[in-house]
């Protein structure tokens, strides 16, 4: 059933200036995943290790997702921000449990952006082909980060919030030194890796590491600027495909509620026929709207060569915009199934439960919020 | 009358920048972004300016005196008005009139009506609501009765926008009691305001300021050339004459100026030292720019030959209701001082709060008002049933 009727509504729909091939992206990514099966993957992935299909990531990777922003040079798509956010928003509309957004664009965007012989020519290619799933250790623990011995060239410290954590074959962590921050590749089964984890709502893992004389290995980059560049602009392309996904999660959620919501008849009638239910409805559609313009911008802006202040902000803008309106849309659609919509064998309430964790990774909207106001303050 | 140039076969940023000139010369400086509806009277010289320029009526073909701009460049022409903050015409001859007699018209109609409006003699106002027929405007009831050679018009029309300050009313009306259907049997008529039996009455709004008026007309006698196009079809001409203008209702310069003022009134109060303030201003910050990525991703279609489809209504909605949370923020940050009719002095400026709030009432009513626009987006654009 065409939802929309002659409105077209997703990222590839609303996009100026499509390439062509993106459309040939979108169907290819939908029946990829729509062979394996819908929402269901869910309910089999979850609260458990790896929490994902190893195979469907090596297919992933054989169809070249996992390096869409990586240059052809190093065995990449070498394509831009859109067809990454299109990939990512398919994924969220058929709630993958795959860690695309985690492994293949916040940690592979720190590799592929590093200038190390390792990094480059041994670590990325295997990335790429889907063997090795990398995590991103970069965030510290509340009483302690992750610094350098540097007469031993060990770690020593901890790190939290590390997504995946299950599936993950190695971390790259993020280190305090005498020279500013680097960046080191820990195999996961490191000497003195310690991984405990948290389980978060839809089922999947957050890791809280913790590093004991743990050996560091090379530093992934030659200097602590590059580093640190390359991780914020790691961060910020997650940030922007975790968006994405979330316009994946939203638009489905809010597909599944307004065809429930015709079906339904109460009082003798359709209740989507009920002015009350077709306001909200249309409201929520305003909402959507909102956050596919709010993504194109941060596309439009990570895609150029402003400054990356200025694309920081656009991101920040369409991570605050997606995290509330994911997370709108998919409480309103609980409320409008009714009772249905709060049992655990109706699909609606993992779209709630995925949203609730993209919208609180890499910060929520209002962390999103004020960072865009520092980005861009008013006078 | 001035040579008709092929404005469309500039570059657009040409076109643009020859507009700007222009208006940054010839616009009056102590009409910038006034607060209310300009009367004719008020706005004269900007309008005669305009005329004699040629760059009336935008939306014209240039066989007819206008400039023949294609979607494209018309939305150069509205942008760059926006910008400098002109004040919108008494335009519904304009946007309206002449479109309906262009399409409908006869050669008389076209010949009589067309070069007046261009110079100002007659200036229109839109004879639609009635006191029951507001969002249900079907349901109209100024009724007009053939008798010879005339019409004879009785009824009453409301909401008619600065009609004190009209000479000519388009108006709609009932030419068939018994149709099956109440679209059916509604005709186009056009009237003059000094016919025997018209009334004007203005209206004064929350703000205290006349825009709008009622019109009564108790046996008015039109001849029955004034009527446009065929008896009976009025309702389908109506509908016909919402173009891809409409996007303008979702334009993101009506909460953009609200949040400056908002911005003015928090520097000035020190305001922004409040952190809950600070997120609140942010959060409309990113309302609007979402509106402005979202409007300019519509004219991108516009301008590349798409039309405008039903889910036009979501920025219109969203547009209103950012607009009014802003002013709603202004009196909160006013404090004790927004209860205050005229204008807040902050520090070095005064600031139109509850000017701002007040206008902002309006923006969710008119242009079909906001429930209205939802259910548009609920039928045409979800396809949900009735």
């Amino acid at each position: 059933m065409a939802i929309y009727g002659s409105v077209e509504c997703g990222l590839a729909a609303l996009a100026p200036n499509p390439p062509e091939h993106l459309t040939m992206l979108e169907e290819s990514a939908d029946a990829l995943l729509a062979k394996h099966g819908g929402p269901d993957r869910v309910r089999v992935h979850r609260q458990q290790n790896p929490g994902f299909d190893r195979a469907i990531w090596r297919e992933m990777a054989e169809a070249g997702w996992l390096g869409v922003l990586v240059p052809e040079a190093q065995g990449g798509l070498g394509l831009g921000h859109l067809e990454l956010c299109v990939l990512a928003e398919r994924l969220g509309s058929a709630l993958a449990p795959e860690p695309y957004v985690g492994a293949s664009v916040l940690a592979t965007s720190v590799v592929a952006l590093a200038d190390s012989g390792f990094a480059l020519d041994s670590l990325l290619p295997q990335l790429l082909a889907g063997e090795l799933i990398p995590s991103l250790a970069w965030q510290p623990d509340a009483t302690d980060d992750v610094s350098l011995d540097v007469a031993n060239n060990r770690l020593n410290g901890r790190k939290s919030l590390v997504h995946p954590v299950g599936g993950a074959d190695g971390f790259i962590v993020s280190a305090n030194t005498p020279d500013g921050l680097a960046l080191y590749w820990v195999p996961r089964d490191a000497e003195g890796v310690q991984i405990e984890t948290d389980l978060l709502v839809d089922g999947s893992f957050a890791g809280r590491l913790t590093f004991v004389g743990t050996p560091a290995g090379k530093s992934l980059f030659s200097n602590s600027g590059a580093a640190s560049r390359a991780l914020d602009r790691a961060v910020d392309r997650a940030r922007l495909a975790a968006s994405a996904e979330l316009l994946g999660v939203m638009k489905q959620a809010f597909d599944i509620t307004r065809n429930y919501l015709v079906d339904r008849v109460q009082f003798g009638k359709s209740i989507a026929s009920f002015q009350t239910i077709q306001h909200r409805l249309a409201d929520l559609f305003i909402q959507h709207r909102l956050a596919c313009s709010s993504v194109l911008e941060a596309i439009r802006a990570m895609d150029s060569d402003v400054d990356d202040r200025t694309a920081a902000a656009a991101v920040s803008a369409a991570k605050a915009r997606c995290s509330d309106a994911g997370l709108k849309i998919t409480r309103e659609a609980i409320q409008l199934h009714g009772a249905i919509g709060y049992t655990d064998e109706y699909d609606i309430g993992l779209y709630l439960k995925r949203a609730l964790v993209l919208s609180a990774w890499l910060g929520n909207a209002k962390f999103h919020r004020r960072r865009f106001a520092l980005l861009n303050p008013v006078t | 009358m001035p040579v008709p140039v092929d404005y469309n076969a500039l570059p657009d940023e040409a076109f643009r920048l020859e507009l700007r000139e222009w208006i940054e010369t010839n616009y009056p400086e102590d009409k910038r972004s006034p607060p209310r509806r300009l009367l004719y009277s008020e706005i004269k010289d900007w309008f005669q300016a305009l005329s004699k320029k040629g760059w009336l009526a935008p939306n014209w073909p240039v066989e007819h005196g206008g400039m023949g701009l294609s979607p494209s460049k018309y939305v150069v022409y509205v942008e760059e008005m926006e910008r400098h903050g002109c004040a919108r015409l008494p335009d519904h001859a304009i946007q309206m009139v002449g479109p309906l007699l262009i399409k409908y018209g006869d050669a008389w109609q076209k010949e009589h009506f067309l070069p007046r409006i261009l110079t100002g003699e007659d200036i229109w106002c839109q004879g639609y609501s009635e006191p029951n027929a507001g969002s249900d405007l079907a349901s109209l009831r100024t009724d007009a009765v053939k008798d010879g050679d005339e019409y004879v018009v009785n009824g009453q029309k409301i909401w008619t926008t600065l009609a004190h300050s009209a000479s000519w009313i388009f108006m709609l009306v009932r030419t068939d009691k018994a149709a099956a259907r109440p679209q059916q049997g509604i005709s186009f008529l056009l009237a003059s305001l000094e016919t025997k039996g018209v009334t004007v009455r203005p209206i004064t709004n929350l703000k205290g300021d006349e825009d709008f008026c009622e019109v009564f007309f108790d046996d008015v006698r039109v001849p029955v050339k004034n009527l446009v196009g065929v008896e009976n079809e009025g309702w389908t001409m109506a509908k016909a004459l919402l173009g891809f203008e409409r996007i303008f209702l979702g334009t993101p310069r009506l909460p953009g100026y609200s949040l400056n003022r908002l911005q003015l009134l928090c520097e000035q109060l020190g305001a922004f030292d409040d952190p809950a303030v600070l997120d609140q201003f942010t959060q409309h910050r990113l309302d609007v720019r979402d509106l402005t990525s979202a409007f300019e991703g519509y004219i991108d279609h516009i301008r590349k030959g798409g039309s405008v489809g039903p889910d036009v209504s979501a920025l219109k909605i969203w547009a209103t209701e950012v607009n009014q949370q802003i002013t709603e923020t202004m009196v909160e940050v006013a404090g004790e001082l927004g209860g205050f009719r005229e204008d807040v002095r902050a520090g070095n400026a005064e600031v139109d709060v509850m000017s701002e709030f007040l206008r902002a009432r309006t923006s969710t009513i008119y242009g079909g008002s906001n429930e209205i626009q939802r259910g548009i987006i609920a039928k045409n654009v979800l396809g949900l049933p009735s």
